[in-house]
This record gives C-alpha cells, structure tokens and sequence, in this order.
C-alpha cells in the first residue's frame, strides 16, 4: 500500500513539474464566501472567473482587482478556494501566489507576509434592527447600554470598546451567524464594514445599519480599514502590484464596489 | 512392543513458565503404527507435552526428534505440521469458513494442493468421519460431535505420520463421546499412529497399544495398557486409577 | 421573482441556485471520504498483521531488532496521527510537501487529500483492528499454526476474516466520522460540502437554511453507507440455512438444515 502511495505521488509530482512549466499563471487563493468581496456562483458570466478545481465560479470586488492586477502582469488568472487559515501557508509553501481575500495590512500578519498598498478602504458600521431600540442612531454614544458583537478574530471586535458603556458579548464566528442573533434579540447590533452591511440588510430586510459622519464613528488606523494583497515574504511581485494598483483611483475602486454590490446574487436574485 | 521405525523421539524435554516447571525431565519415544494414550491429573504436564511437540509452546530445554531429525531445525515448517498434525479439546474450526473450507485451507495453502484433489481428499475423509453431508455447514451450526469429527478430518486432510490428540473428548456432551472415540477407533484400527491425551479410561484401555501416567512434569510409569491398569508398579499411579476408575 | 421570505422558499431558492454546487461538493466529500477510509482500513489491516509477527527463540538477532525497529515505527506512527488533528496533519503534509518541493502546483489536491484521509484513518484502523484480533478466539490461530499456515497466512485466512467481522460496527463509525471530518480539508483548497455551504451561506447570508440542506446531505450520505455496511455484514455471515447433501443417486433427498432447528 505504501508502495502505491509513493507511485501516486511520484506521478503528482510529474505533473506538477509539467504544468509549473506553465510560467505565465497566477494563482490567487480567496474564500469566496464573503460578498460582495467574493463569493461562489454557480453560473458563469463576463465578471466571473472560473475557480481552480471546477466548483463554481468566482465574483467580487476582489475578484475584479485579482482580474485587474493578472491582466497588468501579463500572467492567466486562476482563482485557488481556499479556507481562511489556510490561506497564509499555501502563500507561504508557495501552493498561490497571493491572497486576495479582504485581508488587513496588520502587524501581526506583517511578520509572516508582505502587503502591497490598499486595493479598497471601507468604513465600519453597526448593522441593528429596523425596528429596534438603536435604528436612529448617529453617534457612538448612542448605543450606551447596547449588547453589541463582531466577527471572532478581526479588529471589529476591539473597536467595540470605543463606546462608552457598551455591553461587549463574546465574538461570533460568522456574519450569518450574527444576523440570526440580531434578529433572535440575543444581540442588539454587530459591528461591520459597510459593503458588507450593505449585503447583510438587502438580504434581511428587517435589518438596517447606521453610519457615522466623519468624526461621530469610530477611530481606526488605516491598516485595520483597508485590504491589501498579501504576498510570501521577499516576493518580486509587491512592486509591480502597487504600481498596477497606483493607476486605480477611489472614484473606480467605488465604482467597482458598487457594481459588485449590484452583481451579488443577492440583488440579482431574478 | 514390535520392533517398527521410530518417527518421534522426545529426550529431556524441559517446560518452564516463568518460575512455574510444568515439565521437569521427559523423555519417551512413539513408534509407527502406536496408539499412546497419556493419563495423568490436572496440571500434570499432559497438554503442555503435546504442545511442545508441535510447537504450540516453545520447549525450555530439551529434544525432539521427528524420523530421525531435529523437528525445529531439520525439517521445513509446513512438512513437519502436515505429518504430526493435531486435534484440539475445543475443536478450533474456523468459524469463518465452511466445514469443506476447513478440511481444503490447510492442504490448498500449505501442502499447495489444487481445489480439486484437495476436495477429493476432503470429502474422502469428511465420509471417513460420517460428516461428507455436512460439507456446506458452517461450525457454528453443528453439534459438538460434529464439530470434533470435521476438526479430526480436517486433520486427516493433510495426510499426518502422527495425530496429537489434546482431551478430544472432554468438552462434550456425554452422547457425543460415542461418536468421536468410534471414529478414534476406526483410525487406530487402520494403523494411524496417535499420541492421545485423554480422560477416558475404557477407551484407553480398549484402544491402545501403550499408556503413559504422568505426574507433576514427569513420565512415572509407561507400560501396555493390561499392566497400567491391572497392576500399576508406582503407588501414585495406583492412587490416581482409583480415584478416576471410581466413576 | 422576489427573495423568497419563508424558511422552505428558501431553501427551494438555494437549492436552485447553489444546487449543482452543492452535488458537487457532495461528489467530493464521498470521493475523499470513501476512498480515503478504504485505503486506510488496507494500511490498518497491514499495521496490524507487521504488529503481530511472532519471535520464537530460533528468530535470529538481525530479525528480532528489525522486527523491534518496526513495532517502534508502527507505533509512533499510530500515536502521531491519532494524537494531532486531521486539519494540522493536512496543512502540514500539503504545505510543507510544497514547500520542500516534493509535490508541485499541479500535483492533483483531491489526491494529496486522500493520501491525508487514508494515513489519518490507517492509525485509527490499526487500533480497532488489534481489538478485532484480541476479541477472536485463540484458538483459532492455534488450529492455523497446527495445520501449518504460516503467520501471513493464518491472520488473512483465519483471523483477519473473523477480526473484521467483529469489527464492522466500528469500521461504520470511521466511514461516517471520515465523512464529515473531510470538511476539515477545506484549508488545502478542497471543495467539499461543507465549503461549498459556507460558499451558499457567505453569498446569500442564510443561515439556517443553508445548513438545514447541509444536515440534510450530510445524514443521507452517513445513513446510506452505514446501511451498505449492514448488509456486507449480513453476508459475511453467511446463510443461516444449509444443505445436507443428498446421496449420491438422488438428490431429492438432499435436507435444508435451518437455523432453528439443527441439532444439538
């Protein structure tokens, strides 16, 4: 048995000698679960890219950068599905080229990766009940007393303690799952970015989600509001991106943002 | 006794487990065509001295020779297990298979016979022992008469010099004893020869040519049936036959 | 065509939208699963009969030690996938066989996840079936040893037959933790089931009734293959009833014996 093993992986390895052959490819790896950053679809279109594998096709903000920065470097785009912690050893092990996947800039993950500049900055909200206590919200003190969660593992969940009086709940491990506690009464509202808040209220219209005018919302550092491409340490490839990304300015970047928004199935559902 | 070839010779066999001696000093010898039962109490050795023979135990000390030649190291595993073969006190079919798969593995994978001489043998032997109806029947359902007369055809299969027998009797019923020894009977009758622990004292006395008495790892008489039985030299043996011929 | 707003137009909605996703992930959980467990229960069967040689004082001393090296192998092996989780084992072999170049971008991840399903499996199969073997009777491999059967024989013949049998319940059990634990695999860019629900769940941001179709998938595989196996084990037993042949000139007096009524 171990010797089919051996043969087996022998063979792989023929292939994968061949196909790297195949210079010109970049692979990007995303979860493509999280729209309208990226998600899967079951149906082909202009926008979509097909995912490595042949399990559906990928759409999203971050698809179209991805589409945008493989077109810059000359290269053929292939979209690798891959698990959130997954994705920082297959860049490493050198399995993708980059992560394309609405990660932050931190500084933690800088130890182990390198980023290129932004490709999108968003600004963060509280997605609350339509008909609840909070819907008329504007500032952060307006939501003293609140129950209030985040996603587990992101800088969402800190920024909660910068309302006063807050009642922090324990982090949750997913967006669905915090739209069910919203809606239950376990929680009176979470913490989001506003692409998407934007997705979460659409499909939930018993939900809506306050934003804050400059100055009223919530402090936060650059890195931990924008996503960048995040490369292997040493990768040649952090120069020719930033450059290809230089040439993207905010007004196309929102645009983008706003077709994606347009195009998840979610608003298309026809 | 006649003078005929000598097939086992055991000299000095020695069986120690842990600090336990069950076999202190044996040595005695089987001829061709000898039907020798060994009697003896409980924990005196009977079985263990069985099972050193084919190796079902490893000997601590000690000789045994097969024709002539060392049974470890003179002879080829598989040869030496089909001539001295053996039939156990809980028959130990394999429950897995059928009564005809029995009696063929052993000759099909060891002795490498083809299925077809090997299933002629079998069904030889299965009618020998009163069993070729049975032949599609898995163990666990036959009776324990029958399960001991396949186990001693399976046995037969392999065309053995020698036939251990470990208590064959002693896990039956007393209905089924009658089968089993008149099918030992007919073997003894035809020549086989048989090394043959065992309770029963009429058959041994019946059936045998020679009987064994061990005591405490030691051969203390060995004689021809008529003496043992009427007039046993040693006082332990006199005490062990009257307790036993009680019954 | 509005979003739908109960829970079953829901699900109906999903299932036309994500349907051909959801079977193809299906496809690759039991491709994975299936696949990996038998050759993992192969590994285990191998494990457990080098585990099981026997020494005789005749072993020479070169044999004895390679044999010694073996059981130390086969043993930290056992304790090294039974100890650590699928998920650490799988990013482990996949990036780190990439990272040391013996496996390539192109290396097929479907077959680098079998091979992770099977060694994981193997170390819980060669437990399970030491137990099978410790549960047959001794006997048994005596009757083998007596008749001549050397140890490979005696334990694929006898022993390893009646193991297995006695060991189908939790052989099952392996097949349906293998079949749910294969989500685990999504850290190697593998697109299995629960991915894929993720993939629904993130896109169309219903919960509930993402997962109540995942549940759903997930019991139909698990009960399907446990049923199989039912059936397996009924045939290793065999008939409960056999023919006593006939004589020879007339087979019309062959018997069927019946399980409740033979004898004794």
């Amino acid at each position: 048995m171990k010797k089919i093993v051996s043969i087996l992986l022998a063979l792989a390895m023929l292939i994968g000698v061949s196909s790297a052959m195949a210079e010109g490819t970049l692979r990007v790896g995303m979860e493509c679960n999280y729209a309208p950053f990226n998600w899967t679809q079951a149906e082909p279109s202009d926008f979509t890219v097909p995912i490595d594998g042949g399990a559906g096709y990928a759409d999203g903000y971050d698809v179209q950068i991805a589409k945008k920065i493989a077109e810059g470097l000359g290269m053929d785009l292939v979209i690798v599905k891959t698990e959130w912690d997954g994705l920082p050893p297959a860049v490493t092990s050198g399995a993708i080229d980059a992560i394309i996947a609405g990660m932050s800039p931190t500084e933690e993950r800088k130890a182990t990766l390198d980023f290129t500049d932004p490709y999108y900055t968003s600004e963060l909200v509280v997605v609350v009940k339509k008909d609840g206590a909070f819907a008329a919200a504007t500032s952060l003190a307006d939501f003293t007393g609140a129950a209030i969660t985040a996603q587990l593992n992101t800088f969402h969940y800190t920024v909660i303690d910068q309302i006063p009086g807050v009642n922090k709940l324990p982090a949750m491990e997913s967006f669905p799952a915090m739209i069910v506690a919203l809606q239950s009464g376990a929680i009176d509202g979470y913490i989001a970015e506003r692409p998407g808040a934007v997705a979460d209220t659409t499909a939930n219209p018993d939900l809506t989600f306050i934003k804050f005018d400059e100055g009223k919302g919530f402090t936060t550092s650059e890195a931990d509001v924008s996503v960048a491409v995040a490369l292997n340490k040493g990768s040649d490839l952090v120069a020719p991106i930033n450059a290809i990304l230089a040439g993207i300015d905010t007004d196309t970047r929102n645009q983008m943002m706003l077709d994606a928004t347009a195009r998840q199935p979610l608003s298309t559902a026809e | 006794m006649e003078k005929n070839p000598t097939l086992l010779e055991i000299s000095h066999l020695m069986k120690r487990f842990g600090n336990h001696e069950v076999l202190t000093d044996i040595s005695f010898t089987v001829g061709e065509g000898d039907v020798t039962c060994i009697i003896g109490a409980s924990g005196s050795g009977k079985s263990t001295l069985l099972r050193c023979v084919n190796f079902l135990e490893e000997p601590t000390a000690g000789q045994i020779l097969f024709r002539g030649k060392d049974a470890e190291t003179g002879w080829k595993r598989a040869e030496y297990h089909s001539k001295v073969g053996m039939v156990f006190q809980s028959f130990n079919l394999f429950s897995n298979m059928s009564v005809l798969d029995n009696c063929n593995s052993g000759q099909m994978r060891v002795l490498k016979r083809d299925r077809k001489t090997a299933t002629e043998k079998t069904m030889m032997y299965l009618t020998k022992v009163g069993m070729a109806p049975y032949c599609n029947a898995r163990p666990a359902q036959l009776s324990g008469g029958q399960k001991q007369r396949v186990a001693i055809a399976r046995a037969l299969a392999m065309d053995p010099e020698v036939l251990l027998f470990d208590e064959p009797t002693s896990a039956l019923d007393p209905e089924m004893v009658g089968e089993v020894l008149a099918v030992m009977r007919d073997l003894a009758l035809g020549g086989l020869t048989m090394l043959i622990v065992t309770h029963e004292m009429s058959f041994a006395k019946d059936v045998c040519n020679r009987v064994i008495f061990m005591d405490q790892g030691l051969i203390v008489e060995d004689g021809a049936p008529g003496e043992i039985f009427t007039q046993p030299r040693q006082a332990r043996t006199r005490e062990f036959l009257s307790r036993v011929l009680q019954r | 065509m509005q979003l739908p707003s109960d829970f079953f137009g829901w699900v109906g909605f999903l299932l036309s939208k994500y349907g051909s996703l959801f079977l193809q992930g299906t496809g690759m959980t039991l491709l994975i699963s299936l696949t990996g467990t038998v050759i993992g229960f192969l590994i285990g069967l191998l494990v457990a009969i080098l585990r099981t040689v026997p020494t005789t004082r005749r072993t020479s001393l070169p044999m004895r030690g390679l044999k010694t090296g073996m059981n130390v192998l086969l043993s930290a092996y056992i304790e090294v996938f039974r100890g650590t989780p699928m998920i650490v084992q799988a990013m482990v072999i996949y990036y780190g066989a990439m990272q040391a170049g013996i496996i390539g971008r192109g290396t097929p991840i479907p077959v680098v996840a079998i091979f992770i399903v099977s060694i994981n499996t193997g170390a819980y199969m060669a437990e399970i079936i030491r137990g099978g073997i410790i549960s047959v009777d001794n006997g048994q491999k005596e009757a083998a040893h007596a008749i001549g059967m050397t140890h490979w024989q005696s334990m694929v013949n006898v022993v390893l037959p009646q193991a297995v049998r006695n060991i189908m319940p939790s052989i099952g059990n392996e097949f349906v933790v293998n079949i749910k634990d294969s989500s685990v695999l999504n850290v190697i860019a593998v697109s299995e089931l629960f991915f894929m629900s993720k993939s629904a769940a993130g896109t169309y941001l219903r919960y509930f009734e993402v997962f109540a179709i995942t549940a759903v998938i997930y019991f139909i595989l698990t009960f399907t293959v446990t049923r199989i196996l039912r059936l397996i084990e009924r045939k290793m037993d065999g008939s409960g009833t056999y023919t006593i042949l006939g004589s020879q000139t007339d087979s019309q007096s062959a018997i069927t014996v019946t399980e409740s009524n033979k004898e004794g």
